[in-house]
């Protein structure tokens, strides 16, 4: 818990600081940042904790984002109703593919996610007449409104994100504590004892994957109408899911923190590539890709257990204990 | 304030050092102090399939630039030298959005030219607005030239459904005379904004010309193989083809027709048709191969004017290779922002926003344009320029159709 | 039934290159236990070496340009040594989270480096295979695929014989049923896995050499293969070596059969639920017997 305060305090800290940065191409850096750690998150509580590596949770985005979008623009549904339904569709479709797919194991698990994310983005570009196909759909923006997630100002979506990036950290936090959090538990080190033990395995696996849908849709939900644009090749690509898993290992799967700095990480080598070698594309995926390669190789618990033995190394008490699972 | 001083207490000479000292310390009003470049951006796809479309209008913006500076730079503004900021908008919408935000918010531009690719161009547009930068594009999407641009885009080219037109009027102009007997026509598209406003232009057409449309099918961006559209267009018994095309898709669809042997009639429009990459790739195959084009660096207008022929060959000098179509249309664009500066006398973006869309160039070198005039109509369309068609001759697209506007006769059709 | 037949055929030709790849997925896993996300990337990196090579000249005639494809084939042998020796040697130990992490973070560095060095644009060096073909009555032969299904099935024969009849491939199977016992028997199990990876990544760097005179090559390119490559080794059923060969040039014929009558777009779902009900009913595999591998 004492982590998550200390997550939630800097959190606080950012959202202050916005309000002396001016330049919005700044404010909108941390917005991706904040957003890409929040879907790290959900994704975490699933695929990090539970060891189901799931490469599809961007079907959790896509789905969502459409959903709310298409009701919005087609039939003025407000926002924040078809935002409702869209998590409800998202929490729906996890039920379906969870119920289907959660009990095969590890790279089959990942290749059906992977397919389903494939399907997915599929049928987005083939009803192109509901979703407006490969073009995607412009979000028109007539006047600012809170209750249709219309801002006009970037850190007003920053902050509305870094408020859900909270929420989700403590939910992920508080899942850890809770008896579901100690079923997946036992669950990952050992099914067979889990299921000794009378855990219905199948309806635990399948409430998390829910879970965690729902977190990813509610961030997908608000951060599409940060970008005024659904892209279907960038929320629904495979190169998304991919690099949503990345994150969380990159930072460490087995700390609260974990994705947060991942997400940042890359972002980080995103502005710092633009800056120095032009619009050369594929540096921050290359670093990215490869960090992982490092990682595994060599520190598998993430960039967060480097930062510990770093502050332990340096004779100070470690301050942020986390809860710390194997990233087995 | 420095009228009071010149008035009466100071020798001349003391007023130039005066000012000379006024003017470095930017005491005087902007206005007269003619060190500050303008900012123009280009900004298109340098990477991924459509790279050869970013590259060419940078070539020709560069080019535009350096003529603008060499004149004199912009006269009303004291000679103020034009800055061409560069910008990728990766080839997708996502990057486009972010990189114009990024152009925009991080320096004072007058004026953009690009995306290049219709849905980056659409995708562009709210930051463009939020800005209050206009953009000059040559885009095609007839999605593009609507309200939704808040009058801040100009279409300097022709637009999709045009592209397709032409093709068709192509078509019926030669079955009047008789060149060929076509009855049957197949049309292929490329599921994007361009390729969705082409289409429409083009069936619509077609049927109206009394040709039957006996296959309309859309197929992806991404597509790796066309050996099944080309089998289906055998399938579906069409005498001529039209597709509308990007690059990487219309040489998919050209080798497998050649794979197939397929003797049917192609008319193609899109990119893929008239920028270089199709004649590198088929190399002497190209010759005889048919396509519609937004611009052409041998249109009518452009040859019978030596300044202007004089532009062309440059290009062609200093980067090898014919001017390709939006090359032509960029340079067009960026001398079309240097005069809406000398009419103003401003580098305001509102203002040559306003400029643009009142403006009615004949003149100079915005002239490169068919056919010899620029304006902008109702939503930023220009109502006055014409597709063309061209036919690949010796490995360079020549102007064969309208009449107004050819210069080449046309080769026995492959 | 021109059509029908020419539909098969384009799918068969297609297919040759998914066996390929498929080939080299469905070797790794059946003796290593491992599911390589980056084999495309290594098929991707052939790609991009044969087209440096194709840089030092193309001789003249049809098939000049194929000279690339030895060298192309010996560089990537050795990158899938390197491979084996730095990274999956030691990751071994890992569990199966690391493993496909691991080969996950390759991939798409694999895909970053590739357009940090060569950028995302789009290759193919001009060269006579393109668009060439060999015609039989009504039915047309696209030379290119062609080239590759025949050496697809020149190297599944091979396969077949390598691992029924060599010693090496006697020592491979023994290690895929049971490390350990085949230990105490005296194989090396490092010394296989080092040659397993070998040829597998070699498969990969052949399919990229084999593709580049007509297919474009860009950083990404490996995925619109490997794609295949995976669903193809799912659906034989996972390490049935030539079971994924039948398999690419199944998912071939489907994609070009689909989209030949129906919808390109729909090509690609009908593949992907074809590989879920397969990956949900019968994990095993079409083409393998009932036993579960999963």
């Amino acid at each position: 818990m004492r982590s998550c305060a200390a997550i939630c305090a800097m959190l606080a800290v950012v959202a202050a600081a916005s309000f002396l940065i001016q330049d919005s191409y700044i404010l909108g850096v941390m917005t991706v940042t904040t957003f890409l750690a929040i879907w790290g998150q959900s994704w975490n509580l699933l695929s990090g904790l539970s060891g189901n590596v799931s490469l599809g949770h961007s079907v959790f985005i896509a789905m969502p984002a459409y959903v709310t979008v298409v009701l919005f623009q087609t039939w003025h549904v407000p926002v924040l109703a078809g935002a409702l339904l869209g998590i409800a569709a998202a929490v729906a479709l996890a039920a379906f593919i969870g119920a289907a797919t959660l009990r095969l194991s590890g790279p089959y698990f990942a290749l059906a996610t992977l397919s389903a994310s494939a399907v997915m983005l599929s049928l987005i570009l083939h009803f192109s007449d509901i979703t407006g196909g490969p073009n995607g759909i412009p979000i028109a923006f007539t006047e600012a409104d809170w209750t249709n997630l219309e801002f006009d100002h970037t850190r007003s979506y920053l902050l509305v994100g870094l408020g859900l990036l909270c929420v989700v950290t403590i939910f992920v936090a508080g899942f850890r504590r809770s008896r579901l959090g100690f079923y997946v538990a036992v669950i990952k080190s050992s099914e067979a004892v889990a299921r000794a033990a009378g855990i219905r395995i199948a309806l635990v696996k399948v409430v998390i994957y829910c879970m965690s849908a729902a977190l990813t849709a509610a961030g997908a939900v608000v951060y599409v109408f940060y970008l005024r644009f659904l892209d279907p090749g960038f929320l629904a690509g495979l190169t998304l899911s991919v690099e949503i898993a990345l994150f969380a290992v990159v930072g460490g799967t087995g700390f609260l923190a974990g994705p947060i700095l991942g997400a940042a990480f890359y972002e980080l080598i995103d502005v710092v590539a633009n800056a120095r070698f032009g619009d050369v594309g594929g540096w921050d995926v290359m670093v990215l890709g490869f960090s992982v390669v490092v990682i595994v190789m060599t520190e598998p618990r993430g960039l967060c257990e480097l930062a510990l033995r770093l502050v332990r190394a340096g004779g100070a008490p470690a301050r942020m204990r986390s809860v710390q699972r194997e990233a087995k | 304030m420095t009228g009071s001083i010149v008035g009466s207490r100071l020798s001349r000479r003391r007023f130039g050092m005066l000012s000379g000292v006024a003017l470095s310390s930017g005491l005087l009003p902007a206005r007269l102090s003619a060190q500050e470049p303008i900012n123009l951006a280009v900004i298109g796809p340098m990477n991924g399939s459509n790279a050869v479309g970013g590259e060419m209008v940078v070539r020709a913006s560069k080019l535009a630039v350096e003529d603008v500076n060499a004149a004199g730079g912009i006269h009303a503004l004291n000679g103020a030298k034009l800055n061409l900021i560069i910008a990728d908008s990766t080839d997708n919408a996502q990057g486009a959005i972010t990189t114009t935000e990024r152009v925009l918010s991080q320096q004072k531009i007058a004026g953009v030219f690009g995306l290049v690719i219709s849905p980056l161009t659409a995708a562009a547009i709210p930051a463009l607005i939020k800005h209050r930068v206009s953009v000059i594009t040559a885009s095609t999407a007839d999605s593009l030239v609507t309200p939704a641009n808040g009058g801040y885009l100009f279409m300097i080219g022709p637009t999709g459904s045009a592209l397709g037109r032409v093709a068709v009027d192509f078509v019926r102009a030669s079955n009047t005379a008789k060149t060929t007997n076509v009855t049957k026509a197949a049309i292929l598209y490329i599921n994007n904004a361009y390729g969705q406003s082409a289409q429409k232009g083009v069936e619509k057409l077609v049927r109206e010309s009394g040709i039957d449309v006996v296959l309309n099918s859309a197929y992806p961006e991404n597509m790796t193989d066309a050996s099944p559209l080309v089998t289906k267009v055998a399938r579906s018994g069409a005498d001529v083809l039209f597709p509308l095309s990007d690059v990487t898709d219309a040489g998919l669809i050209l080798t497998a027709l050649h794979s197939a042997r397929s003797k049917v009639l192609v008319f193609g429009a899109g990119s893929g048709f008239t920028w270089p990459p199709i004649g590198q790739s088929l190399g002497e195959k190209v010759n005889g191969l048919f396509g519609a084009a937004a611009w052409n660096w041998d249109m009518k207008n452009v040859v019978s004017d030596p300044k202007l022929v004089n532009v062309t060959t440059r290009y062609e000098k200093v980067y090898g290779g014919y001017m390709p179509e939006q090359a032509g249309e960029a340079y067009g664009a960026m001398w079309m922002f240097a005069l809406a500066m000398e009419k103003t006398a401003s580098a305001d973006s509102e203002k040559l926003r306003d400029a643009l869309a009142t403006m009615k160039v004949t003149s100079g070198y915005p002239t490169i344009i068919q056919p010899g005039l620029v304006e902008f109509g109702a939503n930023g369309a220009n109502p006055n320029v014409k597709a063309v068609m061209i036919q690949w001759q010796g490995g360079k697209p020549r102007t064969v159709f309208p009449p107004e506007l050819a210069t080449h006769q046309i080769l026995t059709p492959h | 039934m021109t059509i029908l037949l020419q539909a098969v055929i384009n799918g068969l030709l297609i297919g040759g290159v998914y066996a390929l790849a498929a080939m080299g997925v469905s070797l790794m896993f059946g003796i290593m236990k491992l599911i390589n996300f980056a084999h495309g990337e290594f098929i991707m990196l052939g790609m991009y070496i044969a087209v440096v090579f194709t840089g030092v000249g193309i001789p003249a005639g049809l098939l000049g340009i194929y000279w690339v494809v030895i060298p192309t084939m010996v560089v990537t042998a050795g990158v899938g040594a390197l491979f084996y020796v730095a990274l999956l040697d030691r990751a071994a130990r890992f569990g199966e989270s690391p493993q496909i992490l691991l080969t996950i973070g390759l991939s798409i560095g694999g895909i970053g480096l590739a357009q940090v060095v060569a950028g995302s644009d789009f290759k193919l060096p001009p060269n006579p295979v393109n668009g060439a073909s060999l015609a039989l009555g009504d039915i047309t032969f696209q030379v290119g695929p062609g080239i590759a299904f025949l050496l697809a099935v020149a190297m599944a024969i091979w396969m077949a014989w390598m691992l029924k009849r060599t010693r090496f491939g006697k020592n491979a199977r023994a290690v895929a049923e049971s490390r350990e016992t085949a230990e105490m028997l005296g194989v090396n199990a490092h010394h296989v896995f080092l040659v397993t990876t070998t040829i597998s990544i070699a498969l990969a760097g052949l399919a990229g050499a084999l593709v580049i005179p007509y297919h474009y090559t860009y950083p990404s390119v490996g995925e619109d293969f490997v794609v295949m490559a995976f669903l193809a080794v799912v659906i034989a059923g996972l390490g049935n070596v030539l079971g994924s060969v039948l398999g690419g040039l199944l998912l071939g014929c489907i994609q070009s059969l689909t989209a030949t009558y129906f919808d390109i777009d729909l090509s690609t779902a009908a593949i992907y639920v074809l590989f879920l009900a397969v990956l949900l009913l019968r994990p095993e595999g079409l083409f393998t017997a009932a036993r579960r591998t999963v």
